[in-house]
């Protein structure tokens, strides 16, 4: 699962995704992508869930870029414990996107596998996506 | 194919007028050229998207009225909402019939490669080229013949067919088309 190597601050704040992703929502590696329709953060794990998905739906040849990174902490009190004593522990890293922000994109392969192998990509994240192609835009 | 496209001068400037013409329908839009002042424009975004749509050339020539006189003009650059893709800026580039352009021409391949026969495969490593050109000459694309690229066969930017009315431009010389082993397992 992907990770920082090493953080300045081990536990961060929630944070707001108001806005737009307004870098990061052009097709710019691969010929389709999955775009995020709305906000929301991905996990580390589902981000490896839907890695795992493309990849062995496109089997060999393709290319697969990952657009996102989880660089943010999210820290979980243990069940049953009494409120206050401080910050939890950190249980995992997330990616925060935006609406239109590029998640994956796909190079090398056919457009009904790319499409195909995305929208199972798609199944894998708690956001709501689309599926979208570099030809679909001339300008 | 019809390039022609009408477009009304604006003199509102700035966000709130942008957005008053994003509401009425158009597209706020400005035409520059060398050494000349920047004009505000509007434009229907139905129309230029038509005219992309049945081209499908990024380096189409358009031919704007603008205000009883007729500019040819390339769109520069194009901003679009990140979800709705919906176009909210158009940049025209004016051109001069005696002076070149510099335009990203895209590269296209044609033809099996000896390399892919063997189990190879083509990649394209640069989607798009720079290219000087004479104004009535802007290629829709470099067409690559790899027939005989062989495995690990490279086809670098100096290689590229050039004219006096098209050159690309190529200060370091790069890849743009390999034909890549078998993967291997």
């Amino acid at each position: 699962m992907l990770s920082p190597k090493r953080v300045k601050h081990r536990k961060m704040q929630k944070g707001r995704m108001n806005g737009f992703a307004w870098r990061g929502s052009d097709v710019s590696f691969g010929d389709y992508a999955l775009q995020a329709t709305a906000p929301g953060w991905v996990t580390a794990r589902q981000i490896e869930a839907a890695r795992v998905a493309l990849t062995r739906h496109i089997k060999r040849g393709g290319k697969v870029f990952i657009r996102i990174f989880p660089d943010k902490s999210v820290t979980k009190k243990p069940a049953e414990t009494r409120m206050g004593t401080g910050k939890g522990a950190v249980e995992g890293w997330v990616a925060v996107v935006k609406a239109g922000r590029i998640l994956y994109e796909l190079d090398g392969v056919d457009a009904e596998t790319a499409k195909a192998a995305l929208r199972l990509a798609s199944t894998k994240l708690g956001i709501p996506t689309r599926v979208i192609a570099r030809a679909d835009e001339v300008i | 194919m019809d390039t022609n496209l009408s477009v009304e001068l604006r003199t509102g400037l700035g966000k709130g007028a942008a957005r008053k013409i994003r509401a009425s329908g158009q597209v706020p839009a400005v035409l520059y050229a060398d050494g000349a002042a920047a004009v505000q424009l509007s434009v229907d975004p139905t129309r230029l998207l038509e005219i992309f749509r049945k081209s499908q050339n990024r380096n189409t020539v358009l031919q704007l009225a603008v205000g009883g006189e007729t500019v040819s003009a390339l769109v520069k650059d194009a901003q679009r909402h990140p979800v709705s893709r919906a176009l909210l800026h158009v940049d025209f580039y004016k051109l001069s019939a005696d002076k070149t352009v510099i335009v990203d021409v895209p590269v296209k391949t044609s033809g099996k490669s000896a390399g892919a026969a063997l189990g190879g495969r083509i990649e394209i490593l640069r989607r798009t080229v720079k290219a000087r050109c004479a104004v009535d000459a802007i290629p829709e694309a470099f067409v690559l013949d790899v027939t005989p690229l062989e495995i690990s066969g490279v086809i670098m930017a100096s290689e590229l067919p050039s004219s006096d009315k098209v050159k690309p431009v190529v200060d370091r010389d790069f890849k743009v088309v390999a034909c890549l082993p078998k993967l291997k397992g």
